[in-house]
């Protein structure tokens, strides 16, 4: 065929994509979450470097001072230096954050993938399930399983891996079985893939940016729901220095001393927000990617 | 011409929509025929195209062919094995040799596998090459379909249509499949890149005896491709025969309007009759017309055709060329028909 | 005579980029003007950009004349009585294009009422006038039916009947069938051929497809990325095209008339407009190229009675005829 081999080879390249990669970055929003997700990474992963003082170190001389440059933050009815107890912190948060979600995401996945992709009797069954989950408030169904288990963070971490690997379930099933009618599931089949390989090589890297976001958006969650049970008593335990039980501590003073329950909120308002600016930040990347 | 895949009175219904209202009258959940008994035969080497309207069952064909679709009823036959009792290994051994590209070729490429991993996957699920040759044979498979080298380490969307097409169908012979169920693979692209796809398919025929099953909508791609042509209307088959009479003298009366109807490069007088090729629309397939179902659009229409369901009749010069109409019951019927038809 | 529609120069920018530029096009009175090109050629922008439906961030330089007046110049209030009034559009999905939660009959007598006053009683009566004449069954009756409750042919019958209600002078028609099955594409074709004889109108009907320019339009306007490359009189350019995009095109197109063979098609793809090539914007993919053709953009230049070709190798074409090359 002679036109084929008259063709110049560019003609037959594939189209030109300078202009998409400008996309390709992390818009602003989401640079700004990660920087402050990094800085809160920072003190969780490498405290002593950072904090001025121990952070379970009383010290009579100092008690209950409002913030100064010796304590940026102030001090608490013990004397301690709530910058360092509100930078070693984040430690257990973003513990929190990570064990609280991990669990639910990966087990929600696959439960979602196969629920998914299999359909009928199996997907009908869970359908059920969630609708029965969803008629009772997530916090107060974790609350009645800490009152079960006992108060602690790992108790607190099996309440809510036990709830919330099914919100990650539904969303992946729902995302799986839109990825599942596209030819490209239907030409798997026709290649002669096996099961297993369509869902988890071909359906899961496509329907898993919602999840992704998600799970970001969880994580902020994760801390809030970590630092309420901590502050009701069920989650971490004092001393440990956590922020929900940083506020605890301090409502009684609230009055006198506002420092002591402002610093560590603060802490946990900019953590969600890093999460979350982080989380949109993605989302956007992903979806221009796509 | 030995048959390598043959279909037999093929059914299938699929459950179509009720209203509320419907629903608590009690009215029963209504079904539509997608395929109401169809056979084609599929000879080797040869390509077969489907052709027909929206609805009619084509693309219900070719994907119950790959057995991406159950059938309610029916025979599948390919090398005298049973296709539709396949399972497991057995079912994508019959996969692999018999291969489908779908139409639209931005769905049916995984958008976040390079090109080069999709044809690799494909290889290396069923030992096509030993680990070692895979790179080279996928490029081997770009050269076939026409697209450069560097392909391979690019994403599908990176690539137009037309490209993507070349990708499906490189996918598609690289497990070297016996049959290729093309269905629709041209509808979707320009007109100069059409022409492209359309050129390596009867390349690809020619070099590795492929045998082709073609779905289309556009009787003028068939043409220039098919050798056995089916012609459907609401699930059924109402005309099937080798390309050149069925193009030459078709039979049927939809054949006929069909025909008229796709535009055509001819210009000048006589081309632009104001009178359309056929009148009325396509009836509800969840309501099909009774005895002959288009009974109701066909100009040759009499009494009979709304009462009876047609048979099957095989032209007396070529029994290849079959056609399902009362026109050619008897003797009178064809004189009616050779009047009208001209 | 004057043509009733004339673009001069038209160019559309959108941020860097010029999907349409120096289009020149004349539609005369009662003419059928078919506007073809692949995806990218620009030919929907153009039309959009004729009654001004761009969206704000789009450039429009250039003319465009109706009777003589120029509608990139026109103020809001002007160009909206053009807009449906005189020019009249319809598009490939008229499920888009329909108000999906209004009944049709209502979508006719809102425009009735907005272009010709006609309201209540007789505005009805006219509505199913229309309806009848884009022959929808049992017009009365269907006056309260919804989009939804149309099938696809219908629901184009029934945006050419909107597109209709002001007693247009021009109807510009972007792939009306496109989306419709052949029997059905057969019928709307037709039908807009009765119309235009009927009602006195012109009809841009712009298209892919060649088979329908062949048996729709009088004349012909080629275009590719973003240019006219060849206008002709149908036949005219059909037998004797004088621009080798047209003729590659002619020879992409299957035909029903042919039996099983090779198509001579064109290879590659039409070009990113973002990353034009310089020159002739064909030449890349052009079998008869030759180094001039990459230089510069041919003007449009008349090769033929009532035929132009913005092709450096015209005379080449011409005397070679349609089956050569």
């Amino acid at each position: 065929m002679s036109d084929e081999a008259v063709a110049p080879p560019a003609a037959l390249r594939p189209a030109a994509t300078a202009p998409r990669r400008k996309q390709l970055r992390l818009p602003a929003t989401g640079l700004l979450g990660g920087a402050i997700l990094l800085l809160f990474l920072l003190c969780a992963l490498a405290p002593w470097l950072i904090a001025p003082y121990d952070p379970l170190a009383f010290d009579y001389m100092a008690i209950m001072q409002p913030p100064s440059w010796e304590h940026p933050f102030g001090t608490d009815n013990f004397g301690r230096d709530v910058l360092s107890r509100t930078i070693w912190a984040a430690q257990v948060d973003l513990q929190i954050a990570v064990f609280a979600t991990l669990f639910p995401a990966i087990f929600g996945t696959l439960a979602g993938c196969l629920i998914g992709y299999a359909g009928g009797w199996v997907d009908a069954l869970f359908r059920r399930l969630v609708d029965v989950i969803v008629t009772i408030p997530f916090v107060v169904l974790v609350i009645a399983i800490v009152a079960v288990l006992g108060p602690g963070l790992l108790n607190m971490y099996i309440a809510i891996s036990a709830v919330g690997w099914i919100i990650y379930a539904r969303l992946m099933r729902s995302e799986i079985i839109a990825q599942k009618k596209r030819d490209y599931a239907a030409a798997g089949r026709v290649m002669g893939y096996g099961r297993l390989r369509i869902i988890f090589r071909h359906l899961l890297p496509n329907a898993a940016s919602p999840l992704l976001v998600y799970w970001m958006t969880d994580m902020s969650l994760a801390i809030l729901l970590g630092s309420s049970l901590g502050y009701l008593g069920l989650g971490a335990q004092p001393p440990t220095a956590e922020w929900g039980v940083l506020i605890a501590d301090g409502k009684n003073f609230m009055t006198t001393a506002w420092w002591m329950s402002i610093f560590p909120g603060t802490a946990i308002v900019l953590g969600g927000m890093g999460f979350s600016l982080f989380g949109d930040g993605l989302a956007t990347w992903l979806r221009r990617r796509a | 011409m030995s048959a390598v895949l043959r279909a037999d009175d093929l059914e299938r219904g699929f459950p179509g929509r009720r209203s509320f209202g419907e629903m608590l009258r009690g009215r029963p959940r209504p079904v539509v025929q997608a395929l109401a008994g169809v056979s084609l035969t599929l000879n080797r080497g040869e390509t077969l195209a489907v052709v027909g309207e929206s609805g009619c069952g084509k693309s219900t064909v070719a994907r119950a062919l790959v057995r991406l679709i159950d059938l309610d009823a029916g025979q599948i036959d390919f090398e005298g094995q049973d296709v539709r009792t396949l399972r497991g290994e057995a079912l994508r051994r019959y996969n692999r040799r018999v291969q489908m590209v779908f139409q639209d070729p931005y769905g049916s490429l995984n958008p976040r596998m390079t090109v080069g991993e999709t044809l690799a996957e494909a290889l290396n699920v069923h030992r096509m090459v030993p680990p070692g040759q895979v790179a080279g044979r996928v490029a081997e498979l770009l050269a076939l379909v026409r697209l450069p080298a560097d392909s391979a380490a690019r994403l599908p969307h990176e690539f137009s249509g037309g490209q993507r097409q070349r990708i499906a169908i490189a996918r598609a012979l690289a497990v070297e499949p016996e049959v290729l169920i093309a269905d629709e693979i041209v509808s979707a692209l320009d007109v100069s890149v059409q022409a492209q796809i359309l050129n390596l398919l009867l390349d690809m025929q020619e070099r590795l005896g492929l045998s082709i099953l073609f779905v289309s909508h556009d009787l003028r791609v068939v043409r220039h491709l098919a050798h056995q042509v089916a012609v459907m209307y609401l699930g059924r088959v109402v005309e099937l025969g080798p390309a050149e009479a069925l193009f030459q003298r078709p039979k049927h009366p939809y054949t006929q309007a069909l025909l008229r109807a796709a535009p055509k490069l001819a210009t000048g007088p006589g081309s632009r009759s104001t009178a359309a090729a056929l009148t009325g629309e396509l009836p509800s397939p969840m309501n099909v017309p009774s005895g002959c179902p288009f009974h109701t659009r066909c100009p040759e229409a009499f009494p009979r055709c709304a009462q009876e369901r047609p048979r099957l009749h095989l032209d007396p010069v070529d029994q290849r060329h079959q056609v399902t109409c009362h026109l050619y019951d008897g003797p009178m019927a064809i004189a009616a028909v050779q009047g009208a038809g001209g | 005579m004057t043509p009733l529609l004339s673009l001069r120069g038209l160019g559309v920018r959108i941020g860097g980029v010029a999907p349409v530029s120096g289009v020149s096009l004349d539609v005369g009175r009662g003419e059928v003007l078919g506007l073809v090109g692949e995806s990218g050629s620009g030919k929907s922008l153009t039309m959009r950009a004729v009654l001004r439906l761009l969206p704000p961030a789009a450039q429009v330089t250039g003319q465009v004349l109706w009777e003589g007046q120029d509608l990139t110049t026109l103020p809001e209030g002007g160009i909206r009585k053009v807009r449906g009034g005189q020019i009249a559009m319809v598009f490939q999905e008229p499920m888009t294009a329909l108000n999906p939660v209004l009944p049709v009959g209502l979508q006719i007598t809102e425009s009735l009422g907005e272009h010709l006053g006609l309201r209540g009683a007789a505005a009805r009566r006219r509505a199913v006038e229309l309806l009848d004449q884009v022959g929808i069954p049992d017009a009365a009756r269907r006056l309260g039916a919804y989009p939804h409750e149309f099938s696809g042919g219908m629901r184009q019958r029934a945006m050419i009947a909107i597109a209709l209600a002001a007693g247009p002078k021009l109807l510009l028609a972007d792939e009306p069938t496109t989306a419709l099955d052949v029997t059905i594409q057969d019928q709307i074709l037709k039908l807009l051929l009765r119309l235009k004889d009927e009602l006195d109108m012109s009809v841009v009907l712009v298209t892919h497809d060649l088979g329908v320019v062949a048996g729709t339009c009088d004349r012909v306007a080629v275009l590719y990325a973003g240019r006219v490359m060849e206008t002709g009189p149908t036949e005219r350019l059909f037998t004797r095209p004088s621009h080798a995009y047209t003729l590659g095109l002619l020879h992409s197109l299957p035909d029903a008339a042919q039996a099983r063979q090779r198509l001579r098609g064109i290879p590659g793809v039409p070009p990113d407009p973002a990353a034009l090539p310089s020159g002739c914007r064909f030449a890349p993919r052009c079998a008869y190229a030759v180094a001039a053709c990459r230089l510069e953009q041919p003007p449009l230049v008349p090769v033929a009675e009532a035929q132009e070709s913005a092709c450096l190798r015209a005379a080449d074409l011409l005397a070679a005829g349609r089956e050569a090359a």
